[in-house]
């Protein structure tokens, strides 16, 4: 004996989908920036917060980073970097790795003042001002082009991991541990967003 | 086994059996022992960096988890011996909650720099 059963509305819930399928790829990319842009802030809260004191040449232990490279962070942001997209995924990635270079300029004693600050005379007095003694000094290769600059990849990675003579304040991985519920709360948000009018439209079948 | 590094497995030891009174004192505790020496091939730092989780009930927190990272300088590009070291006993004492975060060189220093982070409960 054969059984017949009537389903009504197939033929629009497959409709429903076929557009669902097709907006997919766009949704999923507005949910990733979405999710990246949640990182990007709690990484910028995180650099914010990093501690830092005046340039030193840290010839014994460790010091912190200057206000100086602080800023080169401040000012390049976490970049968000271009979508991947193929037919059945989309990624992209939040960091320093595009961010390019930056001129550092610590406010420190240059060598040529260490050298000759017994010969600064001041009226008839041999001494040294604070001010005289310190001035701006570029670090770098060299005095001309691209190479007189920094890597921000580099600064960033010196902070976060530490190295011989900087100490370690893991910021980024702070902020990945902080932000990843948020942005993954965005990122879901986002999607039911875009496709609740299909959902609610199904239901309503 | 080196003196010294007796102590960090002492901390990692006492942090992840649930000895440690307070997580946030015994790791420095260790890093004071293991610390920089300078006249060394290779030295290493251990450090508790932040509270990564916490577990809330009853007005108050049940767990909480740290995670922590262990840094390795060494002129030797294979460690000296300290790398099979670190990983056998994070292995040991910390599960699967540990890894290799980075591999770096320091040309200004000549010095190899390898970071592991880990996750404990305390």
């Amino acid at each position: 004996m054969a059984y017949q059963m009537k389903v009504d509305g197939m033929a629009e819930i497959s409709e429903l989908l076929d557009k669902m399928e097709k907006q997919a790829p766009k949704v999923a990319s507005r949910a990733l920036y979405e999710g990246a842009g949640v990182m990007a802030k709690e990484i910028r809260e995180q650099i914010e917060a990093i501690k830092t004191e005046p340039f030193k040449y840290a010839k014994e232990g460790q010091r912190l980073p200057s206000p100086e490279e602080k800023e080169v962070l401040l000012n390049a942001g976490a970049g968000i970097a271009k979508f991947d997209k193929n037919s059945t995924e989309v990624d992209t990635s939040v960091g320093f790795n595009s961010a390019g270079y930056a001129d550092v300029k610590f406010k420190h004693m240059s060598r040529q003042a260490r050298t000759n600050y017994k010969k600064v005379k001041f009226g008839n007095k041999e001494s040294v001002s604070s001010n005289a003694m310190y001035v701006l000094v570029k670090h770098g290769l060299a005095d001309n082009g691209a190479q007189n600059q920094k890597p921000i990849g580099v600064i960033a990675n010196s902070i976060n991991s530490g190295t011989s003579f900087m100490k370690k304040q893991p910021f980024f991985r702070k902020a990945v541990n902080k932000g990843s519920k948020k942005a993954m709360q965005a990122m879901s948000k986002s999607i039911e967003g875009a496709f609740g009018e299909y959902i609610r439209e199904m239901n309503n079948l | 086994m080196p003196d010294e590094y007796t102590n960090l497995v002492n901390a990692l030891k006492a942090l992840t059996q649930g000895e440690a009174p307070d997580p946030v004192v015994t790791l420095p505790m260790a890093e004071n022992e293991w610390n920089t020496r300078p006249d060394s091939v290779s030295y290493g730092i251990v450090s508790l960096d932040f509270e990564a989780d916490a577990l809330r009930g009853d007005d108050g927190k049940r767990t909480t988890s740290y995670e922590g990272s262990v840094d390795l300088f060494s002129l030797v590009k294979e460690g000296a011996g300290w790398v099979k070291l670190i990983t056998d006993t994070l292995a040991e004492h910390c599960g699967g909650s540990w890894s290799l975060n980075s591999l770096t060189y320091e040309r200004s220093t000549s010095l190899f720099h390898w970071e592991w982070t880990f996750e404990v409960s305390g």
